[in-house]
Parts: structure tokens; C-alpha cells; sequence
């Protein structure tokens, strides 16, 4: 289906000066501080409190709050955008959702707007209305407290609020989803209300219902109450463009006015005739989804393939130059970028500088297994490079057998350019993790990125993806101290599994570690049960609902099941230290009986100190996951199959089964600071490696790592895996075709997924010791991209530590001698 | 020509390499070299033998090593060690009970099936990036038995193969065993003058020059010319000069100027070997090698032209 009709893939004359209006754009919002964005909150609050009885089912009730909402939001042009439509009522907002995790800034009201790290705006009167209006009606009403209410503060809550032991992503979140709004722009939202309506006259003519009928009706009518809500909205911004085209001396602008003015009373109610009328429409629906779902990687998914009609209806009728279609996805790139998380201080070391992470990705095979990379394709990857900026996190997908060259050497080109993006999925073993779990293979086709790097079928499966996120090294030192941990103190956390002492052979730690990580997990699968059946109960997302297939047919809202497929993903901190650490247990304890158990304890409490000889022995003479060492790659297999087997024996609240993954967004580095030693040599207080990454100088080779990392088990991730990889410097034309070459046997091995930092240990350290320098200097984390800046330090450290390979040499580049401390090892 | 040693010795197998021809290649680095050229930037490939070599950034300084040796060549006083290589057998001892990996032994026998799989392992990459395997050194073509045995394999397997060689070696032997094989031939050109690479590598270039004229009329699509530049020996003008007037008299022989790199330092060091006190350190400028390849492509061209018209 893909064809591509450009001259030059690369579109090399497009450029920032040739786009000025991007240029501008661009320059407006790396240079606008965050605002905290009030707006939604206080109209949901204030239609729930004055407006809706209690009494009113929650589905429809909230349906309403949401089109409330809508209805009234201010419609703003803050720019000279091509598009109509904000997330916020700030250029740069961070919305508060009170019912997620808006109640979290409450006590730091006084300071979010001066606070040292990535302050956000806030006036006294916006703050006055949070205190007085806002907060007090959630206070017991925000998803954590309804469920701690109803479960009289169960264990598994507990455990999670200790936050070394595992995460529990529904406290704050399930957004982190795929759309699909080929529909809405093909139809229009009239045809998805009209559908809503005669199903709802269905079920009303059917007379007597049960208890499932009666909530579809609920839910066809909780649809056309919030869709109506987006028509509402898109009306608002038609009727006030139209107002400042006739208040606007400057023909330029003028003309962009009364263009958005026509659009917005087109779509999206109305099918999208044109391109910009379907970007425009997307962007309307992105905002709306917004209305009712927190902002977290809400990803739209594959855009090239989603846009594509409508680029090359307009291509063929004359109506769209290259440069103006550029300029219509830049657009949408920057209003993407148009708002961001409330992170309160506490949450900076665990997630600081994320974006909203809405994942685009482009490129792979259709659902008939062709080739799907077409104009929009490399546009898309055009306008990224040329923008970078830290949304959307932009996500290549490669079929080895079907897409070309050409297009591998290009994404190759890109990354080394923007020195991070996009990541690179792989197509064929993506597509197999799918089928294995069930998916037919026509929808594993038409995957697309959530977020970091977890798969969705786009539109069909809502996969709340971050439900879980377990730290593994947790589970370690409840096997390694009997069910407790030495942050925790004397405390009995899991169960009693023995003393170290005792064990008198491998397996028997094995089997300790197991049943200490059945346990936790366990705690954290009980805990995101209880999360989801309160979801069901007070917040449904019937408006997100209208954008996939599934609902519609079964009359069910997606946290009931409505969608097609219906998995919960549980990722994993710290996997490539916890293998190691098992590997240096097995070979110094029970192969070499270098030392005791008592021995390797004592050494780990003292941090190393006056252990130095057993140290070095840990670090050098243990096998390393990574280096190609068949003992450590067998306990990342058995580690990688104890996770998948427990994983998928559990079913949700929805009818799906649980996926796990190993991404890590910022975990690694905050929870690494809050861990004493291990025994891998890793000291105290050091970060841990990233993703499903090899840990820093462990994987001296290139070509060792790869197949290593490749080599594992991708039908056992199905939650997706983030892979980091960075080079110093890649270099001319023929470097870059290695770079792809490199990656392309990395697929072969197996690997879901690579993305790349292209620079060296000086430009980073340089970067850390003057920010000013680099103030747009954009990284890859383990998922997503974050401005350099913006990081904690733990995260800058360790962006800074992570192994950087001499593409010239494959070997690990040797770590500057002066900041040696920095590495966990030293 | 030395015989041939019983058991070749290999003291690294490097993959991923991007410098040793094309595409993604596993090198192999052979232990033992006729010549002794005094940057040799691979100083633990001259001798033929094992040799201990120590890493003094990962020492901990723990004093292990001097406990098992049984001649009494590690003394470690304060976090030190130091080695008496007089006394040294490079036996390997203290290697096994280094906690830090600081002391290892340079130089390791590979069965000729334990060498192919292990050069297998990365075909993927090869094939992916039009890759392959190098054999360097030190010398390899002071293997051509044990060479000839792994080759066969490769060359049955698809490899593509490079050679570097500095091209002291036993022609028929080459000729017959080796050459067969081998899909490229990095051929290292360091001086034309005699005296001077006598003096540089400690032997005539007499039997390298003969070779080169061998291969560049035997099997000139194999052939590519290498040439070091190494700032104060190679690099000097003149040198380079008669260096590009030479292969600008061989008709259409590739060839490929490699700027130095300083590794040899740190090396001689771990060694326990002094540099030479002639070897500079600095590497070439990067202006001064693009002149050099400046003007050495122009006398190439030229000479080549010149040949053309007559």
C-alpha cells in the first residue's frame, strides 16, 4: 500500500529556513517556562459538585462533567500555529487531574512555581482555587483514597507506598494507550453519535434488561454526551478564529484565521476532506481525549499510515506541496509538545523530565504484510529531525525482509543527526510477540508504540501498559536477607525464605528468589485489581472509548473490557544488575567458593569497605550479562521465562493477561539511589542499568552486547523492552550504513527494540557542569526522550555512565579516569 | 624465513571492527613479526611467545599475584607491583589469582575448530554489512599452515577474508596456501628507501618490495597498498613521497594512508618494554594528514597519467 513518489527521501531542501513558521513555532516553545493549568480541573470539579447528583450513574455523569468541560473551555490561538485546538489554557500547561495525581502538589503549592528543578508556574489565586475549591471536594475522592477507603488500607497498598518495592501505575494513571482515529476522521463524530444513538434505541426498544444491558446503554449514552462535548469545543474554536481573522490586521495571519475558522466547522463532527482538515481533526480528538484521560502517553499512533489518504488525495489533486505538508506535521509535532506532566518534587527523582510521551510511530508492514513506508513516512522522520524536540517520541518500525534499505540507512541517518531518535522497533519479532499472545496476525500487523515501548494493536487493545512497575533488586534482597531489606530495616517484608547461610547450592537461592518474586508480584497484581474494579467504578472513559474498536460493538466501556484485547503490562527495574547479581552469587559462593554467603553479606552491609580484594574479584571475574558469557545469558533466560510464566497466569479485571516488560522511564537511577550494595560490585547508592540494558562497562563488545541483549526470548517480553545503546560520534555516510547494519543483526538475533544516544562521556559530563551550554540537548532515557536539562541528577548520571561503544572499534569506550566514582563499580 | 612455530599464537580476537576492512569484521591479531618497527603500535604481537601483561589502572594493588609466583618476580610493596621480567617465565600464575584481571597473558593457541566457530559467532554482522574477517598481527602470513586450514573453512563458508601483512614472507608458500583464500590483501608499504626501513623495522625491504611486485602482477585485484603515517618516521615528505611514486608505477593498485594512533605507549608499558625514545608521541594533525593525502594523491595520479600517455 505504501508507495513513495518523493525525489529525495531525505528532503534535504526542507529545512528550518525554508518552514519559517516552524522556525518560529520551535523557538516559542523552547522558550516558554511551564504554567500549571487549572482549567479542567476546576469546571470538572465544579459540574460534579453543583450540577450532577450523586444519585446520576458515574458513566454518564462523568461524560458530562467532561463535555461540560469542553464546552467551556476558552478556545485559544496563542500562535501562529497551522492548527486549532489547545491542551491547555497556558501556551505550555501542565493540566491538574485531581481525580489521578493532581492531589500530589498540594503541599507544594507555595514553591512548584520556584522550586530549583523544572519549576511550573502557578499565580496565588490559581493556587487559592486549588486550596479552597478544587482539592477539598477529591480529598477522598481521587482514585488512591477510594480504593484505600474500600479496602481499609490494605497490605499491598502499603507495600506500595513504601515505593522501594514496586509501583503501582493506576495510583496515577492507566492512559498509556493507542487511539485509532482512522474513524473519526473517515466518519466524523456525527456517524460515531448517530451509531451510539440507534444502539441505544436498540437496547430501549429490547424493554426489560439486565444488568450488563443496562450499562450499555449507559455507555451509548455516555458517548453522544461526551462527543457531543468535542463538537462543542471544535465549534467554539471555529466561531473565535473567525472573530480574530476579522480583528486581524496582518493578511498572513488573517488567512490562517479564516482557514481554521472553515475547518473547525467541518470536523471533526464532519468526515475530513482534506489533509489539514485531518491533521486539524486529530488534533481536536488528541485534545478532547485529554478532557476526560490524564496526560500520559495518550499515543496516536501511525500517523503516516493514518494520514496517508488524505496526503495523497490532495497530492494527486494538486492542492498540497511538500512544503506545506511539512509544515501541517511540524505543526502537529509542536502542538504535541503543547503540554506535560505535574510532577511533583517527590516524583522528580523517579520520573523527572519526562515528556507526555504520545508515541507517532511510522514505517513496518500493513496489515497485509507489505511494505508501509510511504511520503508520510519520511516526512515525519524529516520533520523530527529538523524539530527536535522532545515530543512526540517518534518510534521506527523495521521489517528486515520487507521495508528497504534505503529507508533502514535513513532512520540510521536521523538518529545520528538528532544524536537520539527515533527508536527503532523490530517488525518481525514484534509482530510474532503479538500473534503469540493471541492477537491475529492481520491486527499484530498494525502494532503500534505506546508510550516508551510497549506494543498495542492501534485502536483494538488497551493494554494499560504501566500498570506495574516492580523493582527486581527488591526481590534480590528479600532472598538474600529472608523477607527483608536492609532500607526497610527489621521489618519481616516477604516471606520468610530462609538465611543465605543456609542455602547449600544455587537452586535453593534460586528457589528463594522465585518465591520472594511470586510473592511481591503478587502483592502488586492483588493491589492493581482492587485499582481497576474502583476505575470501573468511578471513572470510566466512555469519551477514549468512542476511538477504538471493540466498545461500540459490545457496549462496554474499555475499563470493563470493552476493547478487543485487554492486557495489563508489569515492567521491571533493574533486571540486568539482579542477573548479574545472580550469576556472581552462583559462581562466588557455590562454583569458585570464593566466599561465603556470610562473607559476601558482610562485604555488601559495609559497603565493599575493607572487602576491596573480593570486590574486585565480583566486578572482574563473575560473568556479566552482556558480555556473551553463556552462565550469565542462561540466568537472564530463566530470570526473563520466571517472570513471563507468573506473568501470564494471572488475568485481569478486563478478561486479559498480564504482560511483563523491562523498561524503565527514570526508575533505574532513582531507585538505584536508594540501594546499598550488590553483589555484582555494584556499590551503594550507585544507579542501576536501564531497560533491558546490559549494566554500564559490564558488556565490553559491541557485537557480544547485541547478540546477548538480541538474544533473548522476545515471545517472553511481550510487554515490550527498552534497549539503550550509545556511541560517541557516528561519523560519514559509511559509518552510518554500519550503524544500520549493526542494528539490522540485532534484529536478526532477536532484540524488540534499540534506541541510541549519540554522544561521549566529555560532551555529557560537560553538559552536567554547564547546562547553559546545552539547552537543547535532548536524550534518549529508557522509553522516551527528556531534555538533558531537565534530568535529575541520578538520571544525568546515569545517561552519563551508560557504556559508550567506539563504532569504529566496537569496543566499550574506557570511562574518564577523573569521574570514576560515578560508576558503580569504582 | 623463520619456520613456522608449532602452536601460532593469537592475542586477541577483536569483534565489531570497523577499521580493518569493509563492512562489520572480526580481526584476529597474531602473535609474532619479522620486522620490529619501532612504533609498532601492536607491541605485543612481535614476540612469538606468551608474555604477561599488566593493566596498571585496574591493579588494586592487593598482592596476590606476588604470593604465587615462583620465581620471585612480583614484589608489591604500597599498592604497587612491579615486575622483574628478567626473572618472569610469563608462566601465568599470578593471572589466575588476580582478582582485578590487571595481569593477563598475551597469546593463547586456538584449536583451528575452536577458532572458526568463535569467527562464526558474528556472520550475521558480516553478512548484514558486507563484513567479514582480518587477519593482522604481528605477521600472520608466519602461519600459512595453520592459516591455510582456517581459511579453507571460511572461504567454504562465504567469509570474505583480509589479510594484513607487512609483507616480509615466503612467497610460494603465500602463493600456494594463502592467496587462494584470501579475498583482500592490506599490503604495508612503510619505506622505499632501504637503509631507512632497515634502521625503522630492523630489516631490508628487499624481499617486501619483490613481493609486492609479485602480487601486484599476479593478483592485482587483491592487492590494496597500506601505508602507515606515522608523524617523525613515515609521514616525513620525502618518505612519503617515494613511497607514492611507487605504487603510482602499479597500474590501477588501490591504496589506503592510515594515520597513526599512539596506543603504543600504554602497551609497551604493560609490556614492561621501553619505548623507543625516537617515537614521538604526538599524532599527526589532522591539517598536516590531509596534506600529506593531498599531496600523495597527487603524485599518484600523476605518475599514473604519465604512464598512461606513454
Amino acid at each position: 500500500m505504501g508507495t513513495v513518489s518523493l525525489d529525495d527521501i531525505r528532503l534535504r531542501r526542507h529545512t528550518l529556513e525554508s518552514l519559517p513558521r516552524l522556525k518560529t513555532l520551535r523557538g516559542n516553545l523552547l522558550a516558554t517556562p511551564p504554567a500549571v493549568c487549572i482549567e479542567r480541573a476546576l469546571h470538572v470539579t465544579r459540574y460534579l459538585r453543583d450540577n450532577s447528583p450523586d444519585t446520576e450513574p458515574m458513566i454518564t455523569r462523568y461524560a458530562s462533567a467532561v463535555a461540560h468541560f469542553l464546552r467551556n473551555k476558552q478556545p485559544l490561538f496563542f500562535d501562529d500555529n497551522l492548527l486549532a485546538g489547545t491542551t491547555c489554557a497556558k501556551p505550555f500547561g501542565a493540566p491538574i487531574y485531581p481525580e489521578w495525581t493532581g492531589m500530589t502538589i498540594w503541599p507544594e503549592l507555595d514553591v512548584i512555581g520556584s522550586r530549583e528543578k523544572n519549576p511550573q508556574q502557578l499565580s496565588r489565586a490559581e493556587a487559592d482555587t486549588l486550596n479552597f475549591e478544587i482539592y477539598p471536594y477529591w480529598m477522598e475522592r481521587s482514585v488512591l483514597e477510594v480504593t484505600r477507603k474500600r479496602h481499609g488500607n490494605p497490605d499491598c497498598m502499603r507495600l506500595f507506598e513504601r515505593i522501594v518495592f514496586f509501583i503501582a501505575g493506576k495510583a496515577g494513571t492507566i492512559s498509556h494507550t493507542v487511539p485509532c482515529y482512522t474513524l473519526a476522521l473517515e466518519k466524523g463524530l456525527d456517524h460515531i453519535i448517530d451509531a451510539a444513538a440507534q444502539k441505544e434505541a436498540l437496547l430501549k426498544q429490547a424493554g426489560s434488561l439486565d444488568e450488563t444491558q443496562q450499562r450499555s446503554l449507559l455507555f451509548y449514552r455516555a458517548v453522544q454526551i461526551a462527543l457531543d462535548g468535542v463538537r462543542g469545543y471544535a465549534h467554539n474554536l471555529s466561531v473565535e478564529a473567525a472573530r480574530l481573522a476579522k480583528l486581524e490586521p496582518d493578511p498572513w495571519r488573517k488567512a490562517n484565521l479564516e482557514a481554521m475558522a472553515r475547518v473547525c466547522a467541518r470536523v471533526p463532527a464532519k468526515p475530513a476532506r482534506t489533509f489539514r482538515e485531518a491533521v486539524n481533526a486529530l488534533w481536536i480528538v488528541q485534545v478532547a481525549i485529554h478532557a476526560e484521560n490524564i496526560n500520559m502517553a495518550m499515543s496516536p499512533g501511525r500517523l503516516d499510515q493514518v494520514l496517508y489518504p488524505y496526503y495523497t488525495a490532495d497530492r494527486a489533486e494538486g492542492s498540497l506541496t511538500e512544503e506545506q505538508a511539512l509544515a501541517l506535521i511540524g505543526c502537529l509535532w509542536l502542538k504535541l509538545n503543547d503540554n506535560t506532566n505535574l510532577v511533583p518534587e517527590t516524583a522528580e527523582e523517579l520520573f523527572g523530565g519526562a515528556g507526555t510521551v504520545p508515541a507517532v510511530t511510522v514505517g513496518g508492514v500493513d496489515a497485509d504484510g507489505n511494505d508501509a513506508v510511504n511520503d508520510l513516512t519520511y516526512m515525519m522522520l524529516r520533520v523530527t529531525e529538523l524539530l527536535k524536540t522532545r515530543d512526540p517520541s517518534l518510534n521506527a518500525r523495521y521489517h528486515q525482509a520487507v521495508n528497504s534499505t534505503a529507508y533502514r540507512n535513513r532512520v540510521a541517518e536521523v538518529i545520528a543527526t538528532t544524536r537520539s531518535v527515533p527508536a527503532v522497533h523490530n517488525d518481525k519479532v514484534d509482530i510474532r510477540t503479538l500473534v503469540n499472545q493471541g492477537v491475529p496476525v492481520a491486527d499484530a500487523r498494525d502494532y503500534a508504540v505506546i508510550g516508551c515501548v510497549e506494543l498495542a494493536v492501534a485502536g483494538r487493545s488497551y493494554d494499560a501498559s504501566s500498570a506495574i512497575m516492580l523493582n527486581l533488586v527488591s526481590v534480590l534482597e528479600l532472598a538474600l536477607y529472608n523477607g527483608k531489606r536492609p532500607v526497610t530495616g527489621d521489618e519481616q517484608i516477604g516471606p520468610a525464605t530462609g538465611e543465605a547461610m543456609a542455602f547449600t547450592d544455587f537452586e535453593q537461592f534460586w528457589n528463594a528468589f522465585a518465591e520472594q518474586f511470586r510473592w511481591l508480584a503478587g502483592q502488586a497484581v492483588t493491589l492493581n485489581e482492587m485499582f481497576g474494579r474502583v476505575y470501573q467504578d468511578i471513572l470510566p472513559s466512555p469519551l477514549l472509548s468512542a476511538f477504538f474498536d471493540g466498545p461500540m460493538d459490545k457496549g462496554q466501556d474499555l475499563i470493563f473490557g470493552g476493547a478487543r484485547y485487554n492486557a495489563s503490562g508489569a515492567t521491571h527495574i533493574g533486571f540486568a544488575d539482579t542477573i548479574d547479581s545472580l550469576s556472581a552469587i552462583e559462581k562466588a559462593v557455590f562454583t569458585d567458593r570464593r566466599c561465603t554467603f556470610d562473607e559476601l553479606l558482610a562485604a555488601l552491609q559495609g559497603d565493599f569497605k575493607g572487602h576491596e580484594r573480593l570486590h574486585a574479584y565480583l566486578v572482574n571475574r563473575t560473568p556479566k550479562y552482556g558480555s556473551g558469557d553463556p552462565d550469565a545469558q542462561r540466568n537472564a533466560h530463566r530470570l526473563v521465562r520466571l517472570l513471563y510464566d507468573f506473568y501470564q497466569s494471572k488475568t485481569n479485571y478486563r478478561g486479559g493477561k498480564y504482560r511483563p516488560a523491562f523498561w524503565t522511564m527514570t526508575n533505574h537511577a532513582g531507585q538505584g539511589k536508594l540501594s546499598g550494595a550488590l553483589p555484582n560490585g555494584r556499590k551503594a547508592h550507585k544507579v542501576f542499568a536501564s531497560g533491558i540494558t546490559p549494566v554500564s562497562q559490564a558488556a565490553g563488545n559491541l557485537a557480544a552486547c547485541l547478540q546477548s541483549v538480541g538474544g533473548l526470548d522476545g515471545d517472553c517480553i511481550p510487554g515490550g523492552e527498552a534497549f539503550n545503546l550509545k556511541y560517541p560520534a557516528i561519523g560519514g555516510q559509511e559509518d552510518i550504513e554500519r550503524f544500520g547494519a549493526g542494528i539490522e543483526t540485532y534484529f536478526d538475533c532477536g532484540g524488540l527494540h534499540i534506541q541510541c544516544n549519540i554522544m561521549s562521556y566529555e560532551m555529557l559530563l560537560d553538559a552536567k557542569a554547564h547546562p547553559e551550554k546545552y539547552p537543547e540537548l535532548l536524550v534518549r532515557v529508557s522509553g522516551y526522550s527528556a531534555y538533558f536539562k531537565d534530568l535529575n541528577d541520578a538520571m544525568k548520571e546515569e545517561i552519563i555512565v551508560r557504556t559508550a561503544y567506539d563504532l569504529r572499534s566496537g569496543e566499550a569506550v574506557p570511562f574518564p579516569g577523573a569521574h570514576e566514582d560515578m560508576l558503580g563499580t569504582k | 624465513m623463520r619456520s613456522e612455530p608449532l602452536q601460532p599464537l593469537i592475542f586477541d580476537i577483536h569483534r565489531y571492527a570497523l577499521d580493518d576492512g569493509p563492512g562489520i569484521r572480526t580481526t584476529v591479531f597474531f602473535k609474532g613479526c619479522p620486522l620490529a618497527c619501532v612504533w609498532c603500535h601492536n607491541p605485543e604481537g612481535v614476540s612469538a611467545t606468551p608474555e604477561l601483561y599488566y593493566h596498571l589502572q585496574k591493579c588494586i594493588g592487593c598482592g596476590d599475584c606476588a604470593a604465587v609466583c615462583k620465581r620471585n618476580a612480583i614484589t608489591s610493596e604500597a599498592g604497587q607491583v612491579v615486575i622483574d621480567r628478567r626473572r618472569c617465565n610469563d608462566c601465568g600464575d599470578c593471572t589466575g589469582v588476580c582478582p582485578a584481571t590487571a595481569l593477563v597473558i598475551k597469546g593463547r593457541y586456538y584449536p583451528v575448530d575452536e577458532l572458526v566457530p568463535t569467527l562464526c559467532q558474528d556472520k550475521r554482522f558480516f553478512d548484514h554489512s558486507g563484513g567479514g574477517v582480518t587477519f593482522s598481527g604481528g605477521e600472520p602470513t608466519l602461519h600459512p599452515d595453520y592459516l591455510e586450514q582456517v581459511l579453507v573453512q571460511l572461504k567454504a563458508l562465504g567469509i570474505h577474508v583480509v589479510l594484513q601483512t607487512c609483507g616480509h614472507f615466503d612467497w610460494p608458500r603465500f602463493h600456494h596456501q594463502l592467496l587462494p583464500y584470501v579475498d583482500l590483501i592490506y599490503f604495508d608499504i612503510k619505506a622505499i628507501d632501504v637503509h631507512r626501513h632497515h634502521q625503522w623495522t630492523g630489516r631490508s625491504n628487499a624481499t617486501i618490495l619483490t613481493n609486492l611486485a609479485r602480487l601486484a602482477a599476479s593478483a592485482p585485484e587483491k592487492l590494496v597498498c597500506s601505508v602507515p603515517l606515522v608523524d617523525w618516521f613515515t609521514a616525513r615528505e620525502d618518505n612519503v613521497r617515494a613511497i607514492a611514486g611507487h605504487i603510482g608505477a602499479m597500474v590501477g593498485v588501490p591504496y589506503r594512508l592510515n594515520a597513526y594512533h599512539p596506543g603504543a605507549i600504554i602497551k609497551n608499558a604493560a609490556l614492561g618494554k621501553t619505548p623507543p625514545a625516537a617515537l614521538h608521541q604526538q599524532i599527526l594533525s589532522p591539517a598536516d594528514y590531509r596534506r600529506i593525502v593531498k599531496t600523495f594523491d597527487a603524485i599518484v595520479s600523476h605518475s599514473r597519467q604519465k604512464r598512461d600517455q606513454s
